[in-house]
């Protein structure tokens, strides 16, 4: 177990070194001079110039500014955004929680509809099975942003169950206001998992052992519990997890479709206007996440199945 | 379309298989026939004709600009289409060249190429989009340059894998022996002999790349706002949804369901099949 997980975390350190390097870098790459780029092109007394060559070392040489800049964003200090008028750590705390709520939120419809979709078309199999399969190819095609309108005209404009964009007050506002974008950020990744799920379910059923157990006159339910779930659950976990590292990504987008006060609108905003201390400050907060979730997928995967010979796959 | 060949895409895809590469067939036409076409000029606005219902003039009604709905999604399939098949181009030709070089050379050269393909999956492709568009400016050619970086380790690390099994062939190491280069045996053999492979994930990965661009294009990041392109007219006509005419959103909206599911059919029925016969051979 050590050494195999020294190897995954030295490799996840790697990763993420290079991507806050390449974020970083990424300023450097725009035309024009770093204070036009992070001052958004507009034009600022000395004063803010001043305080933006010291708040990025510009004065330093390259490697200087990099280590002094993810120094300064490991203590938790993204500087200074002159567009919004405000600390990015500021910025980025009231629009968080927004964010991970609705990630939450379909996580958990993600996990819990899709995989009890595909382990009952799994293990019923016929017709239920069919429509399942021809639905599920569909709705993984559903991008979130199609998503986000249909369920916007149908249950906003045409029932009026639920509020049409915004994040809405308090713990029960908010989740009202998010259960649509929730299922827009969900749907193609349910019918994704349902999909994996089925099959793997599908595959375990026509397994010897569970021929033997069904002869030997185990109930059904003993049977899906004991030899059938048991092994399925580890490529269903797998998929699982790496869907809810891609829901990061999305959210830009349904954030933006429902006028949600979150990160990924934050972002869409700042690359619009031009604010690069919140681009970067962003991006490198959703690639962490995305690369942290993704590598715990494969410390799920040894838990769960003790086959895995650690460290000699590798 | 000759028997012969129809036969043998059935045997290939399987009559669903089938019937979505008409569908990628139909669309392809219609982008590249679009000025043959007998449809109303995209850009022709008409201010006192807006939210028409359907009629002979304009078969699927008018925008909020008065401008013709059919038009503009039968031109709009032209952007919607050729982005991503660009992405996928260039994504495919330089992922295959980097997995082959990674899998004949193995060692450090193996190292670095899939560090590389780990640090590029870092940034989904949506995010690495955002950021060069903060850089360079939002646009059309920014956004297809940014997904088509980012998707090279989807057909990379796949191509990689299987490439690695061919190497390691006793075919591979005879042709070595006999005096061929190694560019030669790996573009006269190893990349024929893993080819169905790439193409699988290729067909997948163009439509994964249609749902990032048009939701670029949805964002206001993509395309010019004018440009009819299928993610445009989704967001052009949220805010009419509000006012009852969710119209050009919807059809917009289903056009893309449809090209992404039938990329999605057809790339998984071929690697279905490739495994099926795989496991015969």
């Amino acid at each position: 177990m050590p050494r195999f997980l020294v190897t995954r975390l030295v490799g996840l350190a790697m990763t993420l070194v290079v991507s806050s390097f390449l974020i970083f870098w990424s300023l450097y790459l725009a035309p024009g001079d770093p204070i036009a780029t992070l001052s958004g092109g507009g034009t600022l007394p000395p004063e803010a110039i001043q305080a933006l060559s010291r708040q990025y070392h510009l004065d330093d040489p390259f490697f200087t500014r990099y280590a002094a800049w993810l120094g300064d964003v490991v203590r938790g200090d993204l500087g200074e955004s002159f567009v919004f008028n405000a600390e990015v750590a500021d910025l980025i705390a009231t629009r968080v929680g927004t964010t991970v709520l609705l990630v939450a939120m379909a996580s958990v419809l993600i996990v819990g509809v899709g995989v009890t979709l595909g382990v009952v078309a799994g293990i019923r199999g016929g017709l239920l099975d069919k429509g399942l399969l021809l639905t599920t190819v569909i709705g993984q095609a559903v991008p979130s942003f199609v998503a986000a309108i249909v369920l916007i005209w149908l249950f906003a404009v045409q029932l009026r169950w639920f509020p049409a964009i915004g994040s809405g007050e308090g713990f029960a506002g908010r989740l009202q206001h998010l259960t649509l974008p929730a299922i827009a950020l969900a749907l193609a990744y349910l019918a994704y998992v349902a999909r994996i799920t089925r099959a793997a379910t599908r595959d375990e059923m026509a397994r010897e052992h569970v021929e033997t157990a069904r002869a030997r006159g185990f109930s059904p339910s003993q049977i899906a519990r004991r030899h059938v779930l048991r092994n399925a659950m580890i490529p269903i976990a797998t998929v699982s997890a790496l869907t809810v590292a891609g829901l990061l990504a999305t959210t830009v987008v349904v954030e933006r479709a429902f006028n949600l006060g979150g990160l990924g609108s934050l972002l869409v905003e700042a690359v619009v206007r031009k604010d690069f201390a919140v681009v970067q400050a962003v991006s490198l907060i959703l690639v962490t996440a995305f690369v942290v979730v993704n590598n715990l997928v494969d410390l799920v995967y040894v838990v769960l199945d003790p086959r895995v010979e650690l460290g000699a796959a590798r | 379309m000759s028997p012969s060949l129809r036969s043998r895409l059935h045997r290939r895809l399987g009559p669903l298989g089938v019937a979505a590469l008409a569908v990628i067939a139909t669309l392809g036409l219609m982008a590249v026939l679009a000025p043959l076409l007998p449809v109303a000029d995209p850009t022709d606005v008409d201010l006192s004709d807006t939210f028409a219902p359907p009629s002979a003039g304009h078969p699927f009604g008018t925008d909020s600009n008065g401008r013709d709905i059919l038009a503009r999604l039968v031109w709009g399939s032209r952007t919607a289409l050729l982005g991503p098949l660009t992405v996928t181009v260039v994504a495919t030709a330089v992922g295959v060249v980097l997995a082959v070089v990674a899998s004949w050379r193995g060692g450090w050269s193996d190292g670095v190429i899939s560090r590389m393909f780990d640090v590029v999956f870092a940034f989904p492709g949506i995010l690495l989009a955002l950021v060069v568009a903060a850089v360079v400016g939002a646009g059309f050619v920014a956004a297809v340059a940014a997904l088509s970086v980012a998707y090279i380790p989807y057909i990379g690390r796949v191509t990689r894998g299987a490439a690695l099994q061919q190497v390691r062939q006793p075919y591979v190491a005879a042709l070595s022996v006999q005096g061929q280069s190694a560019t030669a045996i790996c573009a006269r053999h190893v990349v024929p002999n893993v080819g169905i492979l790439i193409v699988a994930q290729a067909t997948v990965t163009f439509g994964y790349a249609l749902v990032d661009l048009a939701a670029l294009s949805y964002l206001g990041l993509g395309v010019e706002q004018a440009t009819p392109d299928w993610g445009a007219i989704v967001a052009a006509g949220q805010s009419d949804i509000l006012s009852g005419y969710p119209q050009q959103s919807l059809y917009a909206g289903v056009l893309i369901v449809v090209a992404v599911a039938a990329c999605c059919i057809v790339g998984e029925r071929i690697s279905d099949r490739e495994q099926y016969w795989g496991r015969l051979r």
